[in-house]
C-alpha cells in the first residue's frame, strides 16, 4: 500500500497544477504582507478608531500574529478552491486522460488505489496548510515580529498575550487542516463519480459558495439548516482565538467535520469500488 | 433691618472664608506629600473589566517625571483610559488654573474624608473635579469630569507596607462609548451562533492599578517616556 | 492447459445484453482472435476479463483459477492494451514504465524497463515526455507496459489502430514472437488479415453472442469463395463452365463478369480449363476467406 501511496504522491508532484496552489499562497500572502509593512498602520488607526476616543492603546499591534489572522481570514474562500483544484482531479482527471483503465486491471484492488490516491491528497492537503502556515504566521513574525493579538468580533475585542498565541494557531491550524480535508474528500468524492477534470471543482466550488451564502442569510428558515451545512463548522478555527475559549463548540465543529470527512469518503469508495469503468 | 443683613453678609463671607481657608490647607496638607517628589517608577499589575474588551492582566512599569510626564509601560497589548491617575495631584497643585472650594466631609470606605471641588478658573479640558481627601492627605477618591472623555472616578487604596504618600491600588471607573468593528476584520462573521455578548449592556468600565516597589527620586531619564517598545 | 475460460456470461446495460451467456475457451499458448462489428461485445468482453466491468452472471477462469476469487494472483500475471494507449503525459516513457511496473504487483528493476524499451524499439526517446510522442511511439509504449512485468496472458484491444504499414508488420511480428515465448494472446481487432496471419483460434462475436468459433485454419479451410471472373467472351465461357461441377454456382454478374463459388484449391483448375479453350481472362479475383465469412455471418445475424 505504501508503495501505492509514494506513486500517487509521485504523481501529484509531477504535476505543475500541483504548484498553483503553493505559488498562489505564496504570492497572496507576500502580497497581503507588503500592504501591512505599507500601510497597515493606517489600516489598524480606521479599525481601532472608535476605540481611540476612549482608550489610549499601547503595544505593538502590528504584529505577525495579528497579520497572520488577517491573511487567514482573507483565504477563507480561497483555500478551498486551491485544494479542489488538484484533489478534485485525481481519479476523474485519470479517467478522463484514460489512464484509470491502464491501471484499474492491475492486481491492486480498487479500494486500494481509491485509499492510496486519497492519502495522497491528503498529504497534499496538509502540504497546502503547512506551508500557509509556513508564510501566513513564520513569515509574518520574521517580518512584523511577535506580540500580543488582537482579535475583533462584531460587538466585542479580545486581547491573546502572546505566550499564549503559538499554541492557538497551532490548534486552529490542525483544526484548518481538518476543514480543507474535508473539502478534499468532498471533491475527491465528486472525482469518483465524474469522467472529467473540472465537473469535480465546479460541484465542489459552487457547494461551498451556496453553503457560505446560506450561512449568512439572517432568515430564520435557515436557522434550521445552518447546523448541518459543513460550510458552518468549517471556519470553526477562528474560535481558537476567542477568550474564553468555547471548547464545547469547537469539538462539536470538529466532529461534525470528521463525520462529513468519513461520510465523503465513503460515499466516493463504494462508488468507486462497484462502477463499471467505461473509458 | 439693614443692620441685620450687613450682618448676615458678614456671617457669609467670613464663612466663605473660612471654608476656602480649609479647603486650602487640606489640599495643602496632601500636596506636601508630592512636594518632594521629582520622579517615580513603580511595578503596575493592571486587571481589565471593560465591557466588550477581552484583556487579561498584565504587568507593567509606571514612571512619572515632573511636571506632568507619565507613562506606563507594558511588554504586551493594554487599553489604557485616558484618564491619568497622576492628574489627581497634578490638578491639586495647579493652583492658577483651580481654586478649592470645601464642601463638607464623608465617611468613606470607614474614614472621614474632606470633599474638596476643585472649580477651573478659565476655560480648561478639566471642566469638574471633586476630591475625597482623608485626615492624613491621601487622595481616596476623585470624581474628574473632562469636555472630551465625560466623567470618570479614580479610587486610590493605600497600604504603608508599600508606600505612605503613593497608592498600592488605583481603580480608573469611566463611561464607555458604544465601538463600531468594520464587519470585514469581525472573526465572527457567519459564525453558527451569533452570540451577543452580555458584556455591551453595561456602559461603564473600569481599570485596577495595582502598584509596587516603588523607587521614589531615583531620576528617570526623559527618553524613557518617548521611546518605542 | 487452458489460459482462459469464460462460461456464460452475461452483462446487461438497462435493457441491452451486452454479453449474452457468451461462452468460450482459449488454449494456453495460442493467439486467439477476436472479431465482432462494433456493438458486439468485444469490448466488454475484455474489460469484465479485467474486472473494468463487473458481469452480472456466469463465470471467468484464468489458468484454471476463478477470476473473482483470485483476482490478485490473476492479475499479476495478465499485461493489457485497452483502446487506445494513454498515459501520464506529463512523465517520460521511463517514468510511466516505472509506475506501471510498481502497479503490476511485482518488483520491476531498472534493468527491465531498459530491455522492454529497447524491445519495443523506443531507445534513445525514454527520458523523453510522452506527450512529444507520435501515436505509432505511445502504441510501442504500450506494447512495453503490456510485457513489463512478463505475464503469461496477453489481452490487445485493437493494437494497430493508427498504426503504418511498418507498424503493423512490427506488431505482427511482436504478437508471433510472443508466442514463441510461450505466451498466450488474446487479440481483437477490425483488420481481418492480421487475425487470418497470426491467430490460431478466433470467436466472432455479435450483439453479445458468439456467431462462430474455433481454429481459424478450420474455419476457413474449407471456407466457399465467390470468384469472380471477368472474361472477353462470356457466352463461349458459360458454355464451357456449364459442363463442370460448378455450374450450379454459375451466375452472370455483368456483360463479362462471371461468379462461380468454388473453394479455393478449385480455382486454378478452373483458370486453367478456360485457357486451354481460348478463352481471355481479363481477371480473376475473390474476397478474402475470412472476410467473407464475417460478411456472411455478421449480414444474417443483424437481419435475424
Amino acid at each position: 500500500m505504501h508503495r501505492l501511496i509514494k506513486v500517487e504522491l509521485f504523481k501529484i508532484a509531477a504535476r505543475p497544477r500541483s504548484y498553483i496552489g503553493l505559488l498562489a499562497i505564496t504570492i497572496i500572502v507576500l502580497l497581503i504582507q507588503m500592504a501591512m509593512l505599507a500601510d497597515g498602520k493606517g489600516f489598524l488607526s480606521f479599525i481601532f478608531s472608535s476605540f481611540a476616543q476612549t482608550f489610549d492603546i499601547q503595544g505593538k499591534i502590528l504584529n505577525g500574529n495579528l497579520v497572520a489572522f488577517i491573511v487567514l481570514q482573507m483565504l477563507v474562500m480561497q483555500m478551498p478552491l486551491l485544494i479542489a483544484f488538484v484533489t478534485g482531479d485525481i481519479i476523474s482527471g485519470e479517467a478522463a486522460d484514460g489512464t484509470l483503465r491502464l491501471i484499474a486491471g492491475r492486481p491492486f484492488s480498487r479500494s486500494r488505489i481509491y485509499f492510496a490516491k486519497y492519502s495522497a491528497s491528503a498529504v497534499y492537503t496538509a502540504i497546502l496548510t503547512i506551508w500557509l502556515g509556513i508564510m501566513a504566521l513564520l513569515l509574518g513574525r520574521i517580518l512584523f515580529g511577535n506580540g500580543d493579538m488582537i482579535v475583533l468580533k462584531s460587538d466585542s475585542l479580545t486581547v491573546i498575550r502572546s505566550a499564549d498565541v503559538l499554541w492557538r494557531y497551532m490548534v486552529a491550524f490542525g483544526i484548518a487542516f481538518l476543514s480543507l480535508l474535508l473539502i478534499a474528500s468532498f471533491s475527491f468524492c465528486i472525482s469518483a463519480f465524474s469522467n472529467n477534470s473540472i465537473t469535480p471543482i465546479i460541484i465542489c466550488m459552487g457547494t461551498i459558495i451556496v453553503f457560505t451564502i446560506i450561512g449568512t442569510l439572517d432568515i430564520p428558515f435557515f436557522d434550521y439548516i445552518k447546523p448541518f451545512l459543513f460550510t458552518t463548522h468549517m471556519i470553526v478555527w477562528r474560535d481558537m482565538f476567542y477568550d474564553p475559549l468555547q471548547w464545547q463548540d469547537i469539538i462539536l465543529s470538529v466532529s461534525v467535520i470528521i463525520f462529513y470527512i468519513i461520510l465523503f469518503t465513503a460515499i466516493g469508495w463504494y462508488h468507486f469500488k462497484t462502477k463499471d469503468i467505461l473509458i | 433691618m439693614i443692620k441685620r443683613i450687613s450682618l448676615l453678609i458678614i456671617i457669609v463671607i467670613v464663612s466663605i472664608r473660612g471654608y476656602s481657608q480649609d479647603a486650602k490647607a487640606i489640599v495643602r496638607q496632601c500636596n506636601a506629600s508630592f512636594t518632594n517628589i521629582k520622579d517615580y517608577s513603580c511595578a503596575v499589575n493592571l486587571v481589565f473589566d471593560i465591557p466588550g474588551l477581552h484583556i487579561g492582566t498584565i504587568n507593567g512599569k509606571v514612571f512619572f517625571k515632573k511636571p506632568n510626564k507619565f507613562r506606563i509601560r507594558t511588554k504586551g497589548i493594554v487599553f489604557l483610559p485616558k484618564q491619568n491617575p497622576n492628574q489627581l495631584p497634578i490638578i491639586l497643585a495647579d493652583t492658577l488654573n483651580f481654586i478649592p472650594i470645601f464642601i463638607g466631609k464623608e465617611t468613606l470606605v470607614n474614614q472621614m474624608v474632606n470633599v474638596i471641588q476643585m472649580v477651573p478658573l478659565k476655560d480648561n479640558e478639566v471642566v469638574a473635579a471633586k476630591f475625597f481627601i482623608n485626615l492624613k492627605g491621601q487622595i481616596l477618591k476623585a470624581q474628574i469630569s473632562t469636555k472630551e472623555n465625560g466623567t470618570s472616578d479614580i479610587v486610590n487604596e493605600y497600604d504603608d507596607n508599600i508606600s505612605v504618600k503613593m497608592p498600592s491600588s488605583t481603580i480608573i471607573s469611566f463611561d464607555m462609548k458604544k465601538f463600531k468593528v468594520p464587519k470585514m476584520v469581525a472573526v465572527d462573521i457567519n459564525s453558527k451562533a451569533a452570540k451577543k455578548s452580555n458584556d455591551n449592556n453595561k456602559t461603564t468600565g473600569s481599570v485596577t492599578m495595582k502598584f509596587s516597589a516603588y523607587k521614589i527620586n531615583q531620576y528617570i531619564a526623559d527618553t524613557v517616556f518617548t521611546e518605542i517598545d | 492447459m487452458k489460459a482462459l475460460e469464460v462460461h456464460n456470461i452475461v452483462k446487461t446495460y438497462q435493457h441491452f445484453n451486452a454479453l449474452d451467456g457468451l461462452s468460450f475457451s482459449i488454449q494456453k499458448g495460442e493467439v486467439y482472435g477476436l472479431l465482432g462489428p462494433n456493438g458486439a461485445g468485444k469490448s466488454t468482453l475484455l474489460r469484465c476479463l479485467l474486472t473494468l466491468i463487473k458481469y452480472d452472471s456466469g463465470s471467468i477462469k484464468i489458468f484454471d483459477k476463478e477470476l473473482l476469487h483470485h483476482r490478485k494472483t490473476i492479475l499479476q500475471n495478465v499485461g493489457y492494451l485497452i483502446e487506445k494507449p494513454d498515459f501520464y503525459g506529463y512523465l517520460s516513457a521511463n517514468k510511466n514504465l516505472e509506475i506501471m511496473g510498481a502497479y503490476s504487483g511485482k518488483i520491476i528493476s531498472a534493468n527491465r524497463i531498459a530491455a522492454v524499451i529497447e524491445q519495443v524499439g523506443l531507445k534513445g526517446r525514454e527520458k523523453d515526455k510522452v506527450k512529444t510522442y507520435s501515436h505509432g511511439m505511445k502504441q510501442r509504449l504500450g506494447l512495453a507496459q503490456v510485457i513489463l512485468h512478463n505475464p503469461d496472458l496477453i489481452i490487445l484491444d485493437e493494437p494497430n489502430t493508427g498504426l503504418d504499414p511498418s507498424g503493423i508488420v512490427d506488431l505482427r511480428n511482436f504478437i508471433n514472437q510472443l508466442k514463441a515465448e510461450g505466451k498466450t494472446v488474446l487479440l481483437s481487432s477490425h483488420v481481418l488479415n492480421e487475425i487470418e496471419l497470426t491467430a490460431d483460434s478466433m470467436i466472432i462475436l455479435n450483439k453479445g453472442k458468439a456467431l462462430v468459433s474455433g481454429s481459424v485454419q478450420e474455419l476457413l479451410d474449407d471456407k466457399e469463395l465467390h470468384v469472380k471472373i471477368e472474361v472477353n467472351n462470356k457466352e463461349d465461357a458459360i458454355n464451357i463452365l456449364s459442363h463442370t461441377n460448378f455450374s450450379n454456382h454459375l451466375k452472370t454478374i455483368s456483360a463479362n463478369v462471371l461468379e462461380l463459388t468454388m473453394q479455393k484449391k478449385d480455382i486454378a483448375g478452373i483458370n486453367k480449363l478456360l485457357v486451354e479453350k481460348g478463352i481471355d481472362i481479363v481477371s480473376l479475383n475473390y474476397k478474402k476467406p475470412l472476410e467473407e465469412l464475417y460478411m456472411n455471418l455478421t449480414k444474417t445475424n443483424i437481419h435475424a
